[in-house]
């Protein structure tokens, strides 16, 4: 395995088994996360992108299951050197709980209902250190304290005490960033953890999650359906679309040269300031299939303007490399 | 690929259906609830039909039949399988331990059991006049048919829990129905007005939810004056039994209203100037109507139990009004139960009626949300 | 907090002064009083009731006075001397008759709750963590059936069961033997024996409803994002379902004790008659039909003092528990 990577996710199959049938909510998709970089994960509401997420934690809500597929974890430190498949372990096996808030930690959209409501933050908070380092349990306090002056909380020891309905939005998801990375996590997932949040906290959360990245050196899984956020954090994208991953590249390439119809379609859905005055905003034709039904072959077809009959209702479309770093899962671009 | 594809039809027919369609599907799928339902049904058409259900008139009384035990059923005579179930006569015998007289079964009489035979005459709702009886035996007149056996005074318990049910059941619909109406008006007004009214409505349900309810009544069915007729007691005890029963509706109503009112729909309502008793009406109604029929149906069960709950302790009806609890006053005491254990039989039926209202209703509540998932 | 309870307190005075002016309204109500029924009693049995007898009656127990002057009379002597009047037909100070029984009410109440709390609470939790499975259906239908079985009718088959196949007298509290004797170990272990009859019949409506309750609640608290949060910070399934949902879950069950109570008071009334038991059920009966006011109305109004107060004390527990209303 490349060094550099942290996690490999190789032909991932998470799904839900409802009554009316089974929803794949993740169906087969292939993404690698670098070590210190921020990897943006896109898609509609429903594409799959947060139970990729999820999946890696193993934290998959019934009735959802990973059907196949690994996630291989890299682990570094110093001597140690060892490769983990994360997919072998079970969600109670006491590895995974180690991985768990102390190697890969998580944020959530909804600070507010993300934080037990009848324990302070501080008991929260200092939770994380008396599970994985009880040996260190004494200086969980001040450890704690440390965290909230560092993710910017005004008069920590005050709030630590608080309860979060005591605290507002923005600082709210101080205190949960500060939770997740209590214990320095090589991995930071977050969830939508701004789109909660008014325009001016965003961008204050946003400017602390860059600022403690690079003082960490972790990697961060950035889940948005924001392109502008996509745009100011992320070095690497993964498009998403029903379960599939449908296109990866760097940042730039994602939006000077968007290869697959669909991100091409997003980009044009968005709203500028400079072009083209007077045009109708675009929107995407159709709405996404109902995910007990998924057409065959690529996921997009419905909805595609370029649409090749007898290929694309037909046959899944693989990963086709572009360009350095850049691959498309889309009929137009295979030989 | 296992994926489930619904039939197309099937699905357009989804998206089109009404929202009474919706929950009809929904609560059709709990199939407890729809046999709670079924059974509740057959219940009340036999309570509507006492006279033409019951073999025999509930007061026909009789020195010679007195504690008589249940006839069983038999089917097979000589050997063989018959279709039409037959019971024994009943002789009275002395019995040889305690001395006593008893009644006991006598194998030598053969009663078959046909069904639309003469019996004790009747006047149905009070305007047709008839002698026919559903099932009974032919010679009714000297050996009575006890299905259930008899109480005290020798008479067939069958019938009379027939009757009681007419009493004990109209008791739970009648009692939902004023709570319905005190429940909806001051939970309406309270969920409406809000302000000072909501306040005081409030704390008087807070009140009246906070008192144990049996002393209550108790206190409540000792003002009824002695002196009023049967029917004027059922009345006033049905409502004394709604008084704390409107309280669990006015919440329900109050709760809606004040969730409605945040809805998006509502607002639309208004700002396209709809007249406010069209926005009631026409939106705010509909959308909670299937929670109150829920709750109603919740509600039934505490009425019922109260009524024989009264009427056991002798504070309710009284006889010769027949209701499950008044036939249970016989049971009251251990010496009777030991005696005639078949005394405890409108227990029976109390239990079945309630389970079903509480299968049936929690099934409704499930299916009161049709969009919900 | 202080506050809080400050107010919850202050909030009982006038509830309380509420129901007194109900109950005695009610006592009131019905037609006649205690003296008429008492000499319809002495027609009945053939003796001649003297119109001056009736009125020295009604003169030496105050009922001559207007109705407000005896009701505050009656408060009156509540307040300053603990004292709720004097009962008519036992002759005696309403207090000798009412506090025994009171407190055997309120013992029963109270065991109840625990018993009922001990049973609801592990099924329930298991019942919501395991949902759909065997165990969770079997007691949700066990549930629905407690709930459909009226208590009178449990104590009443339970006693014709004992008797029946195991010869056992299942009434009362005490047997023969220690019902007049001085408290003694001996007399406690039986009264134990007797008093888990009550207790069983009248916790298997309350537990059924508070199992549903419990299921209910944590179900509800297990769909939350806080659960997902702590799962991600690496907590085992069992730490984690302890810590937070239940605690959580625990608010609407600690606020069903107001509920619960009046229920179990209610109950305990009823099946006292069935189980001949020493509360205030029997009395409180016997005093309505004889009209013997005083001793009715105070009954009624400790019940509903005492269901008012449990009222108060689950706003305590939960202001205790819960730091968003404690804070408010």
């Amino acid at each position: 395995m490349d060094p550099g990577i942290l996690i490999d996710i190789q032909h991932l199959h998470t799904n839900f088994y409802l009554r009316e049938g089974v929803v794949k909510a993740v169906n087969g998709a292939s993404l690698t996360i670098a070590k210190g970089r921020t990897l943006g994960v896109v898609g509609e509401s429903g594409c799959g992108k947060s139970v990729t997420a999820q999946s890696i934690l193993q934290i998959v809500p019934r009735p959802g299951r990973i059907e196949s597929g690994d996630i291989l974890l890299h682990i570094a430190e110093g001597d140690l050197d060892e490769t983990i498949n994360i997919t072998d372990l079970n969600p109670g096996d006491p590895l995974m709980r180690d991985i768990r808030g102390s190697r890969i930690s998580m944020i959530f959209q909804e600070p507010m209902t993300s934080f037990s409501p009848v324990h302070t933050v501080g008991n929260q908070l200092e939770e994380t250190i008396k599970l994985h380092q009880p040996e260190h349990r004494d200086e969980a306090p001040t450890r704690v304290l440390d965290m909230l002056r560092r993710v910017g909380i005004a008069n920590p020891e005050r709030n630590v005490e608080s309860y979060p309905h005591q605290l507002s939005g923005g600082m709210r998801q101080r205190a949960m960033i500060a939770m997740a990375l209590m214990l320095e996590p090589s991995l930071l997932i977050a969830d939508e953890p701004t789109t909660a949040l008014d325009v001016t906290t965003e961008a204050q959360i946003l400017a602390l999650m860059r600022d403690m990245q690079s003082e960490l050196h972790m990697a961060i899984m950035f889940i948005t359906h924001d392109l502008g956020v996509i745009a100011e954090m992320a070095d690497d994208v993964v498009v998403m679309y029903l379960g599939r991953v449908v296109e990866k590249a760097p940042v730039r390439a994602i939006f000077h040269s968007p290869k697959h119809p669909y991100l091409q379609a997003l980009l044009e859905s968005i709203p500028r300031i400079q072009k083209r005055t007077g045009a109708r905003l675009q929107a995407i034709e159709g709405i996404v299939p109902n995910p007990l039904d998924v057409p065959p072959g690529c996921p997009f077809h419905l909805r595609c303007p370029d649409f090749i009959p007898g290929v694309c209702d037909e046959v899944v479309p693989a990963d086709t490399t572009v360009d350095e770093g850049h691959t498309v899962a889309c009929h137009l671009y295979t030989d | 690929m296992t994926v489930a594809t619904p039939q197309k039809s099937a699905e357009t027919s989804l998206y089109t259906a009404s929202q009474w369609q919706l929950m009809w599907w929904r609560f059709s799928r709990h199939r407890v609830a729809v046999v709670s339902l079924v059974l509740l049904v057959f219940a009340y058409a036999t309570a509507l039909f006492a006279e033409v259900v019951s073999p025999h008139d509930p007061n026909r009384f009789s020195s010679s039949w007195v504690l008589a035990p249940p006839m069983r059923l038999h089917f097979t005579r000589d050997g063989s399988f018959h279709l039409r179930p037959y019971v024994y006569g009943l002789t009275s015998a002395r019995d040889e331990e305690t001395l006593a007289m008893v009644v006991v079964p006598d194998e030598t009489q053969v009663h078959p059991i046909r069904f639309w035979v003469k019996g004790d005459p009747y006047t149905l709702w009070g305007r047709f006049d008839s002698d026919l009886h559903l099932f009974g035996i032919d010679a009714w007149e000297e050996q009575p048919l006890f299905l259930m056996g008899a109480d005290d005074l020798g008479r067939d318990l069958f019938s009379r829990i027939m009757f009681g049910a007419r009493i004990s059941l109209s008791i739970g619909l009648l009692g939902v129905g004023f709570s319905l109406l005190f429940g909806v008006v001051l939970g309406g007004i309270s969920g409406y007005y809000g302000g000072l009214v909501d306040v005081i409505i409030q704390r008087i349900i807070e009140l009246l939810r906070s008192l144990p309810t049996i002393p209550l009544w108790l206190t409540l069915v000792v003002i009824l004056p002695p002196h009023w007729s049967a029917l004027r007691i059922y009345f006033g005890i049905t409502l004394i039994l709604s008084l704390i029963g409107w309280t669990g509706m006015a919440r329900v109503v109050r709760g809606r209203f004040l969730a409605l009112r945040e809805e998006d729909f509502i607002m639309a309502a208004r700002l396209a100037n709809a007249p406010q008793m069209r926005i009631i009406m026409r939106h705010m109604v509909p959308s909670f109507t299937s929670h109150l029929i829920a709750q109603m149906t919740l509600a039934v069960p505490g009425m019922i139990l109260g009524e024989t709950a009264l009427s056991f302790l002798g504070l309710g009806l009284q006889p010769p009004v027949v209701s499950w609890g008044v036939l249970l006053q016989g049971a009251q005491n251990l010496r009777s139960v030991v005696l005639a254990p078949w005394l405890l039989l409108p227990g029976l039926f109390v239990v079945a009626v309630v389970l079903a209202f509480n299968f049936a209703g929690d099934g409704l509540r499930d299916a009161a949300d049709p969009y919900a998932i | 907090m202080w506050k809080f309870l400050l107010q919850r307190l202050l909030l009982f005075i006038p509830t309380f002064l509420v129901i007194s002016v109900i109950t005695f309204v009610l006592i009131q109500a019905p037609p006649g009083d205690y003296i008429s029924s008492y000499a319809t009693q002495l027609e009945a049995s053939g003796e001649e009731a003297s119109e001056a007898l009736l009125i020295a009656l009604r003169k030496r127990y105050g009922l001559d006075q207007p109705v407000y002057v005896q009701y505050v009379k009656w408060l009156w002597g509540i307040f300053t001397r603990l004292d709720f009047g004097h009962s008519m037909q036992w002759n005696r100070p309403v207090g000798d008759l009412i506090w025994d029984r009171l407190a055997w009410t309120v013992v029963i109440s109270f065991l109840t709750i625990i018993f009922t709390w001990i049973l609801a609470f592990p099924i329930g939790i298991y019942s919501a963590t395991h949902q759909y499975s065997g165990f969770d259906y079997s007691f949700t239908f066990l549930g629905f059936v407690g709930a459909g079985i009226p208590d009178f009718l449990l104590a009443l088959v339970l006693m014709w069961l004992g008797f029946a196949f195991f010869g056992l007298d299942m009434g009362g509290l005490f047997s023969e033997a220690f019902r007049d004797a001085p408290w003694s170990w001996a007399k406690f272990v039986d009264m134990l024996k007797h008093l888990w009859v009550p207790v069983v019949v009248l916790s298997v409506s309350s537990t059924a409803g508070l199992i549903r309750t419990m299921r209910a609640n944590l179900l509800d608290e297990l769909r939350k994002p806080y659960v997902i949060t702590a799962r991600a910070k690496g907590m085992t399934e069992w730490h984690l379902v302890l810590k937070y949902p239940v605690r959580v879950a625990l608010n609407p069950f600690i606020s069903g004790i107001a509920y619960v109570l009046p229920q179990l008071v209610s109950g305990t009334t009823i099946i006292s008659i069935v189980l001949s038991l020493p509360t205030t059920g029997p009395v409180q009966i016997r005093s309505l039909m004889s009209q013997d006011m005083y001793l009715a109305g105070s009954i009624f109004l400790l019940l509903a003092s005492l269901t008012i107060l449990g009222t108060f004390i689950s706003d305590i527990l939960l202001a205790v528990v819960d730091p968003r209303i404690r804070l408010e």
